[in-house]
């Protein structure tokens, strides 16, 4: 044998190989593409249910996992998967998940606004027999009514919180002789002397964000107005709304200094790290102050926000939603998995992972032993009883009062930004608060309209 | 000289593949975009009709329009200088010997290669009006009595976006024009040097000339990529303080997802790619001359 032969016996060899090797790679191409070409049922033996939450810190997701595991061993041919959604992003990602026939099967957390505009749209599913399954009169009115039109539930709340709350600093507080404040020249008044070195006598979020927009829809009703009439004209040009914003923008100068660009983040976290005397925000401080700056803890507490003297005590709530988009591939499946939710033990699972923060809309949840059998719901039990009450009176801009219809327009107003533009335009273009509400009022009419 | 039938047919088969991607990315997108623009459409129900000229005339009598094409210009413009800047600078430095030339070159294409969301991040941190360095370091050294709001006061939040955006683009340049200055013959720098030209004089007389051509290039692409910028702004300010900081990609995308309004936000999206075009018919005679030379 030659060498050129044994060198052709190998190359022969190698040439052999390497049609092997196409061979393989052309049969799993094909393979694989059968596989796409296959239709969805049988290609997968699992149904797979796409669970959308803004809730994803790492005991949140434990939580979930827990809960849809059990779900799933219940149901061996269906699989729930979490994706992780952001509040101030909320809007775009559900335009581009509906836009392209992609959206998920159960949405949860969503704000009451956001859900009534989708319904005006005929994007979400009924779920009157999700809300006679948990119970009907097992909810709290309120939690219960918000998502209840001409006699239909078009969602449901899955757990509450509210905003319209002040932390504020018992130290700081003692230290200057002053009391929580009531109202908002008090609030005020605080924040001017609480305002020392480091340390800033109030924290509001003036930034272009959710955040602000709701909270300027509670500021106009504790002023004593409204954002639209009960006939659904628009209300925002009033002498409430000029008071409301000459109030922010009076307090603006106690902020921090990037108050202008402050959401839900920023807020919290300029009161949990000291840096603030008091901020308005949900019941998270009581487990973040624990977690992050435990120096802080027993040094702090909440009372309903403030509001105008001549004004109305009035809070606002999300109404943390769970509800099905229309376009959802698994609807009755779909259901089942928000009737699991539902359930006593897995309300609590959930109300436990941020404690305080979200609060029960069950009745049979809020009273029961097991919700309050967690050590920081005890150590704030006061706090946490206050904003449950803050809750069963918080309206939101869909309704925004008695004798007031469904605004269907109330997503569009706040994901418009119209409200913290209007704020914004006062204290970072300095427009005067009276022609700021007119102009705000010219833009709402524009969002009613469209 | 006639091309054989089969000739012909190998050169369509050729070109097939080329031009059906770009029918499919290029030319239908745009022709939807374009037929789009003349429909008030909703973007979560893709249910509209027909509006012929309405957005586009909506548009143009809005106030915030204008605003925010202004707000476009003056962070194309500003960015784009220091960009132009500091990419001659650092290109001019990295050209000259000294020890360590090769790490330098590589280290000066770090913004660049970095992910314009990570260098967002870690820019607000530096911002931060109560836990960024740069406030702390202002206040520490008696600069300022209190933290600026970097990022929530005008003008302040337009220079930093300009910042971030000329440190984020400049390696571009500096890649550019370090390639061109190695081409440069050295005999007309050691001819000038013999005449006594200056170091300022050889710069202007030689160096800058030979990279007139590569730097006008360099403008006009910098040019249409700043103006069409949407991460790096939208991350660092979500054009505020209220539209302070807009431009005109945001606004595109804010009309059409959170107001749901997909006609409109396609009929800026066609009058930003008229002022575009403008760029890149100058792009391309710049390039025809180019070649020319």
């Amino acid at each position: 044998m030659t060498n050129d032969s044994r060198f052709g016996q190998q190359a022969a060899g190698r040439t052999q190989s390497r049609r092997g090797v196409l061979k393989m790679m052309g049969g799993t191409a094909l393979g694989l593409g059968s596989l796409a070409l296959r239709p969805r049922g049988a290609r997968a033996a699992t149904r797979n249910l796409r669970f959308w939450t803004s809730q994803t810190a790492p005991a949140q997701m434990a939580a979930w996992t827990e809960i849809f595991n059990a779900f799933q061993a219940e149901h061996p041919d269906v699989s729930v998967s979490v994706e992780k959604y952001s509040d101030d992003t909320l809007w775009q990602s559900l335009s581009a998940a509906y836009a392209a026939d992609d959206t998920p099967d159960l949405v949860s957390y969503v704000q009451a606004y956001t859900v009534a505009t989708l319904q005006s749209d005929g994007l979400v599913v009924p779920m009157d027999d999700v809300i006679k399954a948990v119970g009907e009169d097992d909810f709290f009115p309120a939690a219960r009514d918000i998502y209840k039109q001409n006699g239909s539930y078009f969602a449901a709340t899955l757990n509450n919180q509210t905003s319209s709350n002040l932390w504020y600093r018992t130290d700081l507080f003692e230290a200057a002789g002053l009391e929580p404040p009531r109202y908002w020249d008090e609030l005020l008044a605080a924040a001017k002397k609480l305002t020392k070195g480091d340390i800033y006598g109030n924290t509001l979020p003036y930034g272009r964000t959710s955040m602000a927009d709701t909270m300027m829809v509670m500021f106009v009703r504790q002023s004593g107005g409204h954002i639209v009439h009960p006939d659904l004209s628009v209300a925002f040009d009033s002498p409430e709304t000029v008071a409301a914003l000459e109030f922010l923008k009076e307090i603006y100068q106690y902020a921090p200094p990037g108050a202008a660009s402050y959401s839900w983040g920023e807020t919290v976290n300029a009161f949990i790290t000291g840096r603030t005397a008091c901020a308005p925000y949900t019941g998270r401080p009581i487990y973040l102050i624990h977690d992050k700056n435990p120096a802080l803890e027993g040094k702090f507490h909440r009372v309903p926000y403030p509001h105008r003297r001549d004004g109305v005590a009035a809070y606002d709530s999300p109404f943390n939603s769970l509800f099905i988009p229309s376009k959802s591939h698994n609807v009755e499946l779909a259901k089942q998995l928000a009737i699991w939710l539902f359930r006593k033990d897995n309300q609590i699972k959930v109300l436990h992972t941020a404690p305080g923060h979200n609060l029960p809309v069950l009745k049979s949840v809020a009273t029961s032993k097991a919700f309050f059998d967690n050590p920081l719901i005890q150590a704030h039990k006061g706090d946490v009883e206050g904003m449950i009450e803050t809750t069963s009176q918080s309206t939101n801009l869909v309704q925004e009062g008695p004798g007031f219809p469904y605004n269907l327009k109330a997503g569009s107003i706040i994901n418009s930004h119209v409200l913290s533009e209007t704020l914004q335009s006062v204290v970072v273009d300095g427009v005067s608060p009276k022609q700021a509400a007119s102009q705000g009022a010219d833009k709402i009419a524009k969002v009613m309209k469209d | 000289m006639r091309l054989k039938t089969s000739d012909s047919l190998i050169g369509v088969a050729f070109i097939t593949p080329a031009a059906t991607l770009f029918l499919l990315l290029v030319a239908y997108p745009l022709f939807q975009s374009i037929l789009i623009s003349f429909s008030a459409i909703n973007t979560m129900t893709l249910k509209g009709h027909y509006v012929g000229l309405a957005n586009y005339l909506d548009i143009l009598q809005d106030q915030e329009f204008w605003r925010t094409l202004v707000n476009t210009l003056i962070w194309t413009a500003g960015s784009l200088v220091l960009q132009v800047l500091l990419g001659v600078g650092f290109a001019l430095l990295l050209h000259r010997a000294f020890p360590g030339r090769a790490l330098a070159r590589s280290l000066v294409l770090f913004p660049y290669l970095l992910s314009t969301a990570v260098a967002v991040l870690v820019w607000r941190w530096l911002f931060n009006d109560l836990y960024g360095i740069l406030n702390y370091g202002l206040v520490h050294i008696g600069l300022i009595e209190r933290p600026i709001a970097w990022l929530s006061r005008m003008p302040e939040a337009m220079i930093s976006v300009i910042l971030v955006g000329a440190w984020k683009f400049f390696p571009f340049v500096v890649i550019a024009l370090l390639a061109r200055l190695q081409t440069i013959p050295l005999q007309l720098y050691e001819a000038a040097r013999i005449d006594g030209a200056s170091a300022v004089a050889r710069f202007w007389d030689i160096t800058l000339p030979q990279l007139s051509g590569v730097l006008a290039v360099v403008v006009l692409l910098r040019s249409i990529w700043d103006f069409k910028e949407f991460d790096l702004v939208y991350l660092m300010t979500g054009g505020g303080p209220g539209i302070g900081t807009q431009t005109l990609p945001i606004l595109v995308y804010r009309e059409a997802f959170p107001q749901l309004h997909l006609g409109k936000g396609a009929a800026i999206a066609v009058v930003m790619l008229l002022v575009m075009l403008v760029f890149m018919l100058l792009y391309l005679r710049q390039s025809a001359r180019g070649d020319e030379r």
